[in-house]
């Protein structure tokens, strides 16, 4: 891979709890994307997943590594600059009515942003506000709508016609379908890789689920407890996954072959992770050395990732 | 899209609304409804307007100069003197009706300064958060902790009475609730989804305050300021009452300190003076409770028009 779009380098972030250890939300991140490319993550909840993709538009602060979007240093960036680069990444969220203003019409909402980069008068913004909704499926005349008037499907549309009004090569889909009914996933996320042939947008695509990401990303980078445990293409993923993680989320697809593997207990708080593999007390093909050795993520194929002594 | 379930069961208003184009006068009219489908709502704002009117009116109600000798003393109430004279003859009813005037500027004003001082405190208090959040809110404690009545007391009696003084000492005193208030709204708006999206589009914290935070945490706000015109109307009834408001300007706490002496001999000069203190500060809470449910979003589906 050349050049990469956006390449997130040991991202590290901790919350300090009062009196006691941090919580290690992301532990040691990395991960690239090209250009048109879309990278799903996926994991379970709480595994940091939206905490990596809110600190590559640093709407958190990491607490440590390096973020570049197009070569430059975001964490480092000054206030214009960064909203320069708030123009070029932007970010669909996963819950569609909280993330927009109740008081505003969707209209305004999508055409916020233009007014915000100084992009477009208030009428020009207005006109490309209802072109961006009429592409998304959402017609003009529904752009004087208040959000409790539109359903959750639509309400997602908007959302998205907000993040793509400003230009950017960069969206971060925080969970873009998680909170929509089953029959509706399918329309939005036909309508994200509509969007990105037409403008050759990159994904970071975040889910906590396999079926959804397979349909949309190029690669797959699986995050268990902060940590990315396994990276690699789809099919490679799916075809042999590495890691017994990555194994028991795939057996969880509807549909998948071979037996299913359900995981024990609740993913370990990130505030206490167990010592050796964080992944050990509920892998079902731990070993005794799992328990000391904590794996690194290693390249064990070409373009292929993994974090598992198995693979040793 | 014909498979997508409404959020709400707004579509026909909505599909209503944007064909026709004229969405904010349906909205309107369906506030209205709403607002006025509460009898404390409907009360309170009619016992306010009556107020407010009587204040902007007074001298086509009552042109008679409250000050000036307009019959014999002590007239009980009659054709000529529909609420008596008091002790010089003054007319009490033109006293009442140029009483408005002054409560309702005391009221007013004290309630705008605390809306906007508490306003600006508590809401960069909440958005700030951290070290500035901890010295505002210190801050409002100290405010918190001033016995606004004494406090007034004292200003009066050490700068002389007069209704400027009045309305600075119960302005700055007033404003730590509205603070509060504002700040815990703040609190829960700022991590609200369309207030990240507008970050994540450039907008600085200060236009998120402004466009985004601030209009969706200021109902409950106004309804408490509304709340307040009552609170400054009566303490400046009771100052005035005491001898320590304005000589220069008729008010019901005046006309009340006057007819102390009286009270057995023209009972009218107390009574309506103290009547319309009651009704007044009355209408304008009924009118702020109402306000405060109609803006809670929770008594929204209780009291949903039918």
């Amino acid at each position: 891979m050349v050049d990469p779009l956006l390449e997130v380098v040991d991202l590290v972030k901790h919350y300090r709890i009062r009196a006691s250890r941090p919580l290690r939300a992301v532990d040691g991140v990395s991960l690239r994307v090209a250009a048109g490319e879309t990278l799903g993550l996926v994991g379970e909840s709480g595994g940091g997943k939206t905490t990596v993709g809110l600190s590559v538009l640093r709407l958190i602060q990491p607490s440590g590594g390096s973020i570049a979007f197009e070569g430059r240093d975001v964490l480092a960036a000054g206030r214009a600059e960064l909203k320069a680069l708030r123009q070029r990444m932007q970010i669909v969220f996963q819950d569609p009515i909280g993330a927009l203003d109740p008081r505003k019409s969707v209209g305004d909402s999508v055409g916020e942003g233009l007014r915000i980069q100084g992009l477009a008068s208030r009428a020009e913004s207005r006109r490309r506000a209802t072109e961006a909704l009429e592409r998304v499926g959402i017609g003009a005349s529904q752009a004087r709508s208040l959000p409790h008037e539109l359903s959750g499907g639509q309400l997602q549309r908007v959302g998205i016609a907000r993040a793509l009004v400003v230009a950017p090569r960069l969206v971060v889909c925080d969970e873009p379908v998680s909170a929509l009914d089953v029959s509706i996933q399918a329309q939005i996320i036909n309508l994200l890789l509509d969007l990105q042939a037409e403008r050759g947008l990159a994904y970071l695509f975040i889910a906590h689920d396999l079926a959804v990401v397979r349909h949309i990303s190029d690669r797959i980078a699986v995050m268990y407890l902060g940590r990315i445990v396994e990276s690699a293409s789809v099919r490679e993923l799916f075809d042999s996954p590495a890691h017994p993680y990555t194994r028991a989320l795939l057996s969880a697809v509807p549909g998948a072959a071979g037996r299913r593997t359900v995981l024990r207990g609740e993913i370990p708080s990130a505030s206490a992770p167990p010592s050796g593999c964080p992944f050990a007390p509920r892998c079902p093909e731990a070993m005794a050395e799992c328990g000391q050795q904590t794996p690194e993520l290693k390249e064990i194929a070409p373009g292929r990732w993994a974090a598992c002594l198995l693979n040793d | 899209m014909a498979l997508e379930r409404p959020v709400a069961e707004h579509r026909d208003a909505a599909a209503v609304r944007s064909s026709t184009g004229r969405y904010r006068a349906t909205d309107l009219r369906d506030s209205w409804r709403r607002f006025a489908s509460s009898p404390v709502a409907v009360v309170g704002l009619v016992l306010t307007a009556v107020f407010v009117l009587v204040a902007a009116f007074a001298s086509l109600i009552a042109p008679t100069d409250p000050f000036s000798f307009a019959g014999s003393p002590f007239e009980p109430p009659s054709g000529r003197h529909w609420l008596g004279t008091d002790d010089l003859g003054r007319d009490v009813f033109a006293g009442v009706v140029h009483g408005a005037r002054t409560s309702l500027f005391v009221g007013v004003a004290v309630a705008g300064a605390s809306l906007v001082i508490g306003t600006l405190v508590g809401g960069v208090s909440g958005f700030a958060g951290g070290k500035i959040d901890d010295l505002l809110m210190r801050l409002t404690e100290l405010s918190q902790v001033l016995p606004r009545f004494f406090l007034a007391l004292t200003v009066v009696a050490l700068f002389g009475p007069g209704l400027t003084n009045m309305v600075l000492v119960l302005a700055l005193t007033s404003w730590e609730l509205t603070a509060r208030v504002a700040r815990s709204g703040v609190l829960a708006v700022k991590e609200l989804g369309y207030v990240t999206a507008a970050e994540a589009l450039g907008s600085s914290p200060w236009r998120n305050l402004r466009a985004h935070v601030l209009p969706n945490t200021i109902a409950p706000v106004v309804a408490l300021a509304s709340l307040q015109v009552g609170g400054a109307i009566l303490i400046e009834a009771s100052l005035s009452f005491l001898g320590l408001g304005d000589p220069n300007v008729i008010s019901w706490g005046y006309l009340l300190n006057n007819a102390q002496s009286f009270v057995r001999r023209a009972w009218w000069m107390s009574v309506f003076p103290g009547l319309a203190i009651a009704v007044a500060v009355l209408g304008v809470n009924l009118l702020g409770d109402a306000l405060n449910d109609f803006w809670n979003p929770r008594s929204r589906s209780s009291r949903a028009v039918g």
